[in-house]
């Protein structure tokens, strides 16, 4: 019986006035006011300790009096920014809060403060110069905890990375054993869809050469085929493949294999009405197939890369195991 | 395991407070009334046991004709249960599992310690929890501990005048991906709570236990009282991130976490879903907000419906012939005065039409506006994205939209595409493209103008670029996010954050 009572207890007083109440609270906090917070959540919590809304009021009340430091004039100019949208504040503004910032003693304020600094420069400005400057000071804040320092350093990364050196980035995350970070394989993911881009336009370059000379060499005029089997064999599979996958996935995926579709396509029947124009022999006839199988795979890659998929690939790929 | 019949959806949440009146007067002396109400029309998502309401979208809750699983002190009297799927504790709903070659229900054996504690909803969430865990292979032992008081339930060791003790099942599973490497699931399903009420809890077996966690029901189905849910979504990749966010919600104590899918990039792979339930900021561990805060995913593309998720995920079942994930692929529930249906869009072919679309239909239709006014989605892939590399599902649109639109869904949530954005009002369609609706302060909907579709999905995967170029966008950013809604009445209250703490996106509306 007494269990019983107990569990009626659990809500037995009303709980508008502590809807209320939380709300001034919650009030106080986006006028950037932590002081008056705090005393309503305590208010809320003290007054209705067994209401399911307390554990609310004891939640907010934890993080607060963790950034107690400088008696909460820090917190306060903190929820003063970082409740001011975006669209309207300016280089200026940051700049000016960051020598502020430079100001609140260590806590965890003063790093909650780096980390919007870093991420606004780098972000919203695009400014990676005085975003890596941030991201270094952050990094070195005292008391970081492991998810701040991986942030800090990958963010740094990012900066570096903009400002023209991906590789002293990369680099950077390795030797602070963090080369599994996200961060760590997109950068890595972008360099491979550099040199692999240029290294496709390349083979795309060269195949069209090789098919051009071929051509010139032609020993009989071009003619279309008159065997229409191929082609539509052709068109079906390039138009019907992205509609399979539009079905089953979405446009994504249709950006990047339409084109690679299209490619093979292509190529087949470029491949085709060349080797019926030059009757290559044998010989060159395999280094054609050849030529187009790297053709294809520089359309594919090519197509995957500007779509965003290489590189989703590619950090699935390096996930840690 | 498969069942034969299509559970109900709708349940007999009234009567609550006369089954703890009954349990308490007849001298019961259990610390937890474990028996439900079958009257009353409310919540929707106890389900009714195999024998009754067959094939039904009813509300009614016809009680049980399966054994409970439970055990200790007073509640609901029947034997162990030998078979899936079964009541468990005479909660009023079926459980099901997996196929799995091995499985089974307490039998006290084991001297594993638990992890991956984590908490969801079976059933009516102002009466029922359901708790699953991890322990290593050879524990089969499956019991949890709750009461009122967290000192007494700290102490217990089994149950007493104070501490219930609840049983479970229990199953070893495990992808292709992971080999030869199973992993040993444990579920309890713990019933007959009482609305608005904090419990404390452990789970394991007797001399390995848990931690104690805290958790508290829900407000009574239909009430004003002011409800937090937090969304998230695309956690995968970076587990570190996703600790972040999680710490950052854990302060804001929310009653409920919704998330929009791709909790990891290889659904299949336990080693990824590891990472996952043991991420940490060094200083926060997601766990303490998992084992406290009832977590409600959908299925994402890169979950693909792997036998992982289901298995380690609770959400009411939607059992029918040949359905995969035994059911919950796609569920609904109340909390509070809200009404919340989550879909599952992979592959998106099986998601436009078949038993998901009609049974969504009827959802829509079942639902009473008048105690649960606010009606929500969640899903993964958009109806509704401007930019990242997905955009929008025209598929999807042109299947769910119309339902959307007849019934006033208020806020549709998704993920996918890796940023945050969120509509402007939408209410029908020209062809695939929407048409924007009349909008108040902030692009908020006037007198139910139109729908939003608010894209959170920027829990730790890649971010996608963000665009601005599309006429139904009203805000959208690339940036790591979590959302929270708050719900006092008539009153929506949404608010986004990015991981660094600014505000990205705040508005409010009322009905």
């Amino acid at each position: 019986m007494g269990a019983c009572l107990g569990l009626l207890n659990g809500s037995s007083r009303a709980a508008e006035p502590m809807t209320a109440t939380l709300d001034s609270a919650a009030e106080a906090e986006d006028r950037a006011e932590p002081k008056a917070a705090l005393e309503l959540y305590h208010r809320a919590a003290e007054d209705y300790p067994t209401d399911r809304l307390a554990r609310r009021a004891r939640a907010r009340i934890a993080w607060l009096e963790a950034r107690r430091e400088g008696n909460l004039v820090p917190l306060a100019a903190w929820l003063r920014m970082r409740s001011r949208s975006r669209t309207a504040l300016t280089e200026e503004d940051l700049a000016t809060f960051t020598v502020a910032s430079l100001e609140f003693p260590p806590g965890l304020v003063r790093r909650e403060a780096a980390q919007f600094i870093a991420d606004t420069w780098l972000s919203h400005f695009e400014r990676p110069r005085e975003a890596a400057a941030a991201y270094a000071r952050w990094s070195q804040e005292p008391g970081l905890d492991d998810a701040e320092r991986q942030l800090a350093e990958s963010g740094l990364a990012l900066a570096r990375s903009r400002l023209g050196d991906p590789g002293a980035a990369l680099e950077r995350l390795r030797r602070n054993g963090l080369g599994g970070r996200a961060e760590a394989r997109f950068l890595r993911a972008e360099r491979v869809a550099k040199w692999g881009g240029a290294v496709s336009i390349a083979v795309l370059v060269s195949y069209a050469a090789a098919l051009g000379m071929l051509l010139l060499r032609a020993r009989r005029a071009f003619r279309f085929p008159e065997n229409s089997v191929l082609l539509l064999g052709i068109a079906a599979f390039t138009l019907g493949l992205p509609i399979v996958f539009v079905a089953l996935y979405d446009a994504q995926f249709v950006r990047a294999f339409a084109p690679t579709m299209g490619a093979l396509a292509l190529v087949l029947l470029v491949n085709w009405l060349v080797a019926e124009a030059t009757e290559p022999s044998p010989s060159t006839a395999a280094r054609l197939r050849w030529a187009s199988v790297g053709a294809v795979v520089s359309a594919a890659f090519l197509a995957t890369s500007h779509t965003g998929m290489l590189t989703e690939f590619l950090m699935a790929a390096w996930e840690p195991r | 395991m498969r069942l034969l019949t299509r559970f109900s959806k709708r349940a007999a949440l009234g009567g609550l407070t006369s089954a703890l009146a009954l349990a308490c007067s007849s001298g019961d002396t259990g610390a937890i009334p474990t028996t439900t109400s079958g009257t009353g029309a409310g919540g929707t998502t106890t389900k009714t046991s195999t024998t009754t309401n067959s094939g039904s979208n009813s509300a009614s809750n016809s009680g049980s004709s399966t054994a409970s699983g439970s055990g200790g002190a007073g509640g609901c009297a029947g034997a162990k249960p030998s078979v899936f799927p079964y009541e468990p504790n005479c909660c009023g709903y079926q459980v099901a599992i997996p196929a799995v070659a091995e499985s089974g229900f307490d039998d006290g054996k084991g001297t594993g310690k638990p992890d991956h504690v984590h908490v969801g909803l079976a059933g009516a969430s102002e009466s029922t929890f359901a708790v699953n865990w991890r322990t290593p292979n050879d524990t089969t032992a499956t019991q949890l501990l709750v009461g009122t008081t967290k000192v007494a339930v700290t102490a217990a060791d089994t149950a007493s005048a104070t501490v219930q003790l609840v049983t479970g099942h229990h199953f070893l599973y495990g992808s292709t991906s992971d080999g030869a490497n199973k992993t040993r699931a444990h579920e309890a399903h713990v019933c007959g709570l009482k609305a608005a009420t904090e419990y404390f809890y452990k789970v394991g077996g007797a001399g390995v236990w848990s931690e104690v966690y805290a958790l508290t029901t829900a407000p009574p189905i239909g009430s004003s009282s002011a409800i937090r849910i937090a969304v998230l979504g695309d956690s995968r990749n970076d587990p570190t991130t996703f600790a972040k966010l999680e710490e950052a919600i854990a302060a804001q104590a929310p009653d409920l976490q919704i998330f929009t899918g791709d909790a990891v990039a290889t659904g299949s792979q336990q080693t990824q879903w590891n990472s996952w339930f043991e991420a940490t900021t060094g200083t926060f561990k997601v766990q303490s907000l998992l084992a406290t805060t009832p977590f409600m995913p959908v299925n994402g593309n890169h979950e693909g419906l792997a036998i992982n998720y289901p298995a380690q995920f609770i959400m009411p079942q939607e059992v029918a012939p040949n359905e995969k994930a035994q059911g919950e692929e796609y569920y609904a529930f109340d909390y509070g005065n809200a009404h919340f249906i989550a879909l599952n869009d992979t592959p998106t072919s099986g998601a436009t039409g078949g038993p998901q679309l009609a049974w969504l239909e009827a959802q829509l239709k079942g639902v009473d506006r008048k105690k649960t006014p606010w009606l929500f989605v969640f899903h993964h892939q958009s109806l509704y994205s401007c930019g990242g590399s997905h955009g929008s599902n025209l598929a999807l649109r042109s299947a769910w939209q119309p339902l959307f639109d007849t019934y006033k869904v208020d806020v549709v949530f998704s993920g996918h595409d890796h940023l945050y954005e969120r509509s402007k009002p939408i209410r029908g369609l020209s062809g695939t493209d929407g048409k924007v609706a009349v909008s108040g302060p902030k692009g908020t909907p006037v007198n139910g103008s139109g729908t939003l579709y608010l894209i959170s999905g920027g829990a730790g995967a890649p971010l996608y670029t963000a665009k601005t170029t599309c006429a139904h966008t009203y805000v959208t950013e690339s940036t790591r996010n979590y959302t929270l809604v708050d719900i006092t009445g008539t009153t929506l209250h949404v608010k986004a954050s990015r991981l660094d703490g600014s505000v990205l996106d705040e508005f409010t509306y009322t009905k």
